[in-house]
């Protein structure tokens, strides 16, 4: 594991956690979202997993939704490889 | 031609690795849909010590012996205030009926459950459905012959008439899992841990003050509440046999 990736992998976690314990909610939107963007969707489909099993399925009209974090792993899990397809250089410079 | 084949190998493991990933994310999500309720508790279970550590120890009794105190206590003060409106020619028991509960979310939609008494039993659409006690927990929507579903009050959309101390009208709504909510105005005194009970002479506390939200200017507060009891750990409930209070 590069040093980058054990960075992304630290933030992401105490940006989740963080949110999780203050408690404020976007913190761990941003955890996820970032671990799931970075490409570490499985790190954060399981961060978001638990997350949505610590705090059950949101209330009011949201509530059908059921599990959000995992959801919102899964879109920008689909989302960065819709983005690699059209707008990331897939050889990226530091690799030539 | 052998770096061809060498690539569509690469590409169809690459391929069978992404299905298998698939599928073992469907069939993890999957597991926990199917078991949230034991697993949420697991995880709050073993995460009480940092959450003791960041909020308090909070106020709930763990001591079995206190815990067996406070219920002969509660008990005894209730058998008295019913021989109280005996006294004064009016009697509030009410007929209860005890059932079991067979299904519960995620096995039912949520804020749902099952129980295993129906039209045969005496049971009735409308009928409030108590977890024990004075405890209320929502009103029999369906009934079947041997069965019948219980609607939940934090149900989403469900509506029901309540009093905030036993004086302040509240019409209390639903959202969804185990989470219901109100509105009184300003001014009203209000802390966490209040109750809602429903209104009659059986009464029955329906919800509890979890949260309280009052933005400047206002002139309402809104006042979050939750169900008093876990509805994941309920094994029997108790169906009361009398008018519903919900409105809607």
């Amino acid at each position: 594991m590069s040093h980058s990736s054990r960075l992304l992998y630290a933030t992401t976690f105490i940006l989740a956690s963080a949110g999780f314990l203050l408690p404020y909610w976007p913190l761990s939107v941003a955890g996820v979202a970032i671990a799931a963007l970075s490409g570490r969707w499985i790190f954060a489909v399981i961060i978001g997993l638990l997350l949505d099993i610590a705090w059950g399925a949101p209330t009011g009209i949201y509530h059908y939704v059921f599990f959000p974090f995992t959801i919102l792993a899964l879109a920008c899990m689909i989302a960065r490889y819709w983005g690699t397809r059209y707008f990331f250089d897939r050889n990226r410079q530091e690799k030539i | 031609m052998m770096i061809s084949s060498r690539t569509s190998a690469g590409a169809a493991r690459s391929k069978r690795i992404r299905l298998f990933g698939v599928i073992a994310l469907a069939l993890v999500i999957g597991a926990a849909a199917l078991w949230r309720a034991p697993l949420s508790e697991f995880l709050w279970n073993l995460l009480a010590p940092v959450m003791s550590a960041r909020f308090g120890g909070g106020t709930a009794l763990t001591d079995p012996t206190l815990i067996a105190a406070t219920k002969s206590d509660r008990d005894a003060l209730y058998q008295e205030n019913i021989e109280l409106k005996a006294r004064l020619g009016r009697d509030a028991r009410v007929k209860r009926i005890l059932g079991a509960v067979l299904l519960r979310p995620p096995a039912t939609p949520y804020d749902t459950l099952v129980i295993d008494v129906g039209e045969v039993d005496g049971i009735a659409a409308g009928d409030t459905v108590s977890a024990g006690g004075t405890t209320v927990i929502g009103t029999v929507s369906q009934v079947y012959a041997h069965a019948a579903r219980v609607m939940l009050y934090s149900a989403p959309g469900q509506k029901y008439d309540a009093l905030l101390h036993g004086t302040v009208p509240l019409a209390v709504e639903g959202q969804g899992g185990g989470s219901l909510r109100a509105q009184v105005p300003a001014g009203t005194t209000v802390s966490l841990g209040d109750v809602a009970v429903l209104p009659g002479i059986a009464g029955g506390q329906s919800a509890v003050v979890s949260r309280v939200e009052h933005a400047d200017g206002e002139s309402f507060i809104t006042l979050y509440f939750s169900l008093p009891v876990n509805v994941s750990s309920l094994r029997f409930v108790e169906v009361w046999k009398q008018t519903t209070h919900v409105t809607q």
